[in-house]
């Protein structure tokens, strides 16, 4: 079950917001609209790939940080969210994925642009970001995940 | 006496040559290579000079189950071209071919990088054959 889908009460108990057909929110819970559930099963299947890979113990496979993961989640959401709010549709669903020691890749390849996002293991480090038009325009730093900062999403949503 | 045995020579490895390496099937979704596939392990990232190896030697050398293992090839002068790596032989006492390719410690600049390598890398052994 995705905890990035448990933040509100959900009439479904037991099963994700993303595995419940015909779903319905409680009256006056405003979430749902804010959740992309393109998203939501996005998320799942990383967590599920996850466990998987944590029975595996082969020395190629990747194994990530659950709290990265839920840090990751608790960023896309904002990020998701924020997008509807202000353009009217969901920011892109990014790859979600293990990177190195730990961490959790956030991978958007689209036509016109790529970006990656690092969310670090240790919630002590900074997220770093990467994003070009595979051309000249560039965007590099790092940030704060809890601090929202939506800058990138919007580079994302204006390429 | 021992020592001769296990030592082969340190070559330098040609812009014009390739290296090989293992993408495991985690490394891949909706078909595509992802950049989280490019990670030090130890002191580099571990791949295998293309004079001494082939793509279904390297697969081989997966430890277990090396069926879930594709290989990729990048072109050393490729590598180069980005920011300041480089391709060293590096080689091991059952891997003549083993190399280093440096990455850069600050996370900044290795996400950049792992892009670019992802550009560069061609997959010449798929998954599941």
């Amino acid at each position: 079950m995705s905890s990035a889908c448990l933040a509100r009460p959900y009439k479904n108990a037991g099963r994700s917001r993303c595995e419940a057909k015909g779903w319905e929110p409680h009256a006056g819970d405003e979430a749902p609209k804010d959740l992309d559930p393109a998203l939501c099963a996005e998320i799942e299947r990383a967590e599920a790939a996850l466990e998987r890979v944590e029975g595996a113990e082969e020395e190629d496979a990747l194994v990530y940080s659950k709290d990265a993961l839920r840090r990751a989640s608790t960023f896309l959401n904002a990020q998701s969210a924020h997008s509807r709010k202000m353009y009217g549709v969901f920011a892109p669903v990014p790859d979600i994925g293990g990177g190195p020691n730990g961490s959790v890749d956030l991978h958007w390849r689209r036509k016109d642009c790529e970006l990656l996002v690092n969310i670090p293991a240790s919630d002590k480090e900074l997220a770093a970001f990467y994003g070009d038009d595979y051309g000249t325009c560039k965007i590099k730093g790092s940030f704060d995940p809890t601090d929202f900062d939506f800058g990138i999403i919007m580079w994302l949503m204006k390429n | 006496m021992a020592d001769e045995e296990l030592s082969f020579a340190v070559e330098t490895i040609p812009d014009a040559d390739s290296v090989l390496m293992r993408a495991h099937r985690d490394h891949f979704s909706g078909g595509e290579l992802r950049p989280r596939v490019f990670r030090a392990q130890g002191g580099g990232m571990s791949v295998d000079w293309n004079k001494y190896s082939t793509p279904e030697a390297t697969r081989q050398r997966a430890k277990k189950n090396p069926e879930n293992n594709a290989v990729i090839r990048m072109g050393v002068g490729g590598i180069r071209s980005i920011d300041n790596l480089d391709v060293k032989h590096s080689p091991e006492v059952d891997n003549q071919a083993h190399s280093d390719v440096n990455l850069p410690e600050r996370n900044e600049d290795l996400t950049e990088v792992r892009i670019l390598l992802r550009r560069i890398a061609e997959v010449v052994l798929p998954l599941g054959i």
